[in-house]
């Protein structure tokens, strides 16, 4: 029997581990090559500048309008994305640490969920410049943007405890997720816009019933004066607290299992 | 093409069964037994990775397990650094990690190669330097496999007299081997596991010749 919020507040007060790990993780990824850390910067840069611009072009937008659009959207997937696909093989990749009686496995999640971030702020500043020379940015987004932020990073960490726990279980659950991020980055709308799928016609349902969506609109949609649906707000609200509900019992039911599995 | 269809089936089976015992301060317990007794599993249930399916297990006091002295590093990062990432996963602070690095570079004999990748090192040196870090702390249980693999003479010497400082030093001593003259010289009560059961518990030497019986019956029923 172990309880999840117990570990996440040790997690919490004892960060030495995850975020020494996470950042050893980073920093040791581009040792060896000759730009170092810059290869932080450069993908967002390409990503959102170059994409960006070539499919505002491809779509007749105005690249100022169409690449913060991009740009806020892509991070933000990126940074589930990384989140819930490490999560799917982490337990099994720390897995001499749990044989050693390591038994807090919300340190290894909090060690993804660190280093997602740690890219998301990096990229940060290719976002500012984009969002500065945006003819639509909102103050009042910009104020809303902490606390959003603060509600997707909950969501991705329960989705990484649970995958944590069914990616130790189940080898599939990382291929599997593979596969659906594929979708899932189609299914979102990054390289269009989300009216592009209105409410009522099929592609416009099959947008709405993907988390991600949701959950990039709920700090997207206010920065850029994009309009935000009720239907959002209330799936983030059911999302956030069901998805804590399942992922505390799940924690409590099979964490004890995980040494077995990996 | 049989490994593509046939893969290995999981199963549920009972490892430990009906194994009870007490260790207060000053105990040092080894554990002997053939292989695949259940030495490694019972030890991993009193590092507290396995949770018994029934039954309990209670601890009190700080623990350390030293059952996997040379996995879990970074390949790409230093030797520093793989201290650190070691020592924050053993439980350590930030500030008891600056006082760790000096003394285990000193003990594993690798000051110089500090700032080198771990990849660059020997299995030997590798070895040394996980033995250093994980007997770098006192702690007042210990629970041992065997542990000595590698590493020339020299180190073999000097290791185990660090281990017999620190088990000096621990309150209980639980230890794995199939070495009987560390385990003579280490501890004083034995437990002998034969199908994850306890097949005799008491004092070391009487352990060590019940096992050594155990051993001679199991050949010669093979002849």
């Amino acid at each position: 029997m172990t309880a999840l919020s117990d570990h996440i507040r040790k997690s919490l007060r004892e960060p030495e581990f995850w975020a020494y790990s996470g950042w050893l993780d980073i920093v040791t990824k581009y040792r060896r090559s000759k730009l170092g850390l810059a290869w932080l910067v450069i993908p967002p840069l390409i990503y959102v500048g170059g994409v960006g611009y070539y499919f505002a072009r491809l779509q007749g937008m105005s690249p100022l309008h169409f690449i913060p659009h991009l740009g806020v959207g892509y991070l933000l997937f990126r940074l589930l994305m990384t989140v819930i696909m490490d999560s799917a093989n982490v337990l099994p990749a720390n897995a001499s640490f749990i044989l050693d009686g390591h038994s807090r496995l919300t340190d290894f999640v909090f060690r993804v969920v660190a280093k997602g971030l740690f890219y998301f702020f990096t990229a940060l500043p290719v976002l500012v410049v984009s969002l500065v020379l945006s003819p639509d940015i909102q103050i009042a987004g910009v104020a809303t943007f902490i606390p959003s932020l603060f509600l997707l990073v909950i969501n991705a960490l329960w989705m990484g405890i649970l995958i944590s726990l069914l990616g130790a279980r189940f080898p599939d659950i990382h291929e599997l997720m593979a596969s659906l991020f594929i979708f899932g980055f189609i299914l979102t709308p990054i390289l269009w816009t989300a009216s592009a799928a209105p409410a009522g016609t099929i592609h416009g349902t099959f947008m709405r019933l993907n988390p991600l969506y949701h959950l990039i609109e709920v700090v997207r949609a206010p920065l850029l004066g994009e309009p935000l649906e009720m239907t959002t707000l209330i799936y983030v609200s059911i999302l956030t607290v069901g998805g804590w509900l399942a992922t505390s019992y799940f924690y409590r039911r099979y964490a004890r299992f995980v040494p077995l599995w990996v | 093409m049989r490994a593509a269809v046939e893969p290995p089936r999981r199963e549920f089976r009972t490892i430990i069964d009906d194994v009870n015992f007490k260790a207060l301060e000053g105990d040092r317990i080894g554990i002997v037994g053939r292989n695949g007794a259940g030495k490694s599993t019972l030890l991993r249930m009193l590092a507290g990775a396995y949770e018994p399916t029934s039954g309990w297990l209670e601890v009190a006091g700080t623990k350390q397990a030293l059952l996997n002295i040379s996995l879990g590093f970074n390949n790409e990062a230093t030797l520093r650094e793989n201290i650190y990432l070691r020592g924050t996963a053993m439980g350590l602070r930030a500030a008891q990690l600056m006082e760790l690095v000096e003394p285990v570079l000193e003990f594993a004999e690798l000051r110089e190669k500090a700032g080198h990748r771990l990849k660059t090192l020997s299995s030997g040196q590798r070895m040394r330097l996980g033995f250093a870090i994980a007997t770098a702390v006192q702690h007042d249980i210990m629970v041992m496999d065997e542990w000595i693999g590698a590493g020339d003479a020299s180190f073999i010497k000097k290791a185990k007299e660090r281990m017999a400082g620190r088990v000096d030093g621990a309150k209980i001593v639980v230890l794995a081997s199939h070495n009987f003259q560390l385990m003579k010289d280490v501890c004083n009560k034995g437990i002998l596991l034969e199908r994850g059961r306890v097949m005799h518990m008491g004092d070391i030497h009487e352990t060590l010749k019940e096992y050594e019986v155990l051993l001679k019956n199991h050949a010669s029923a093979d002849v």
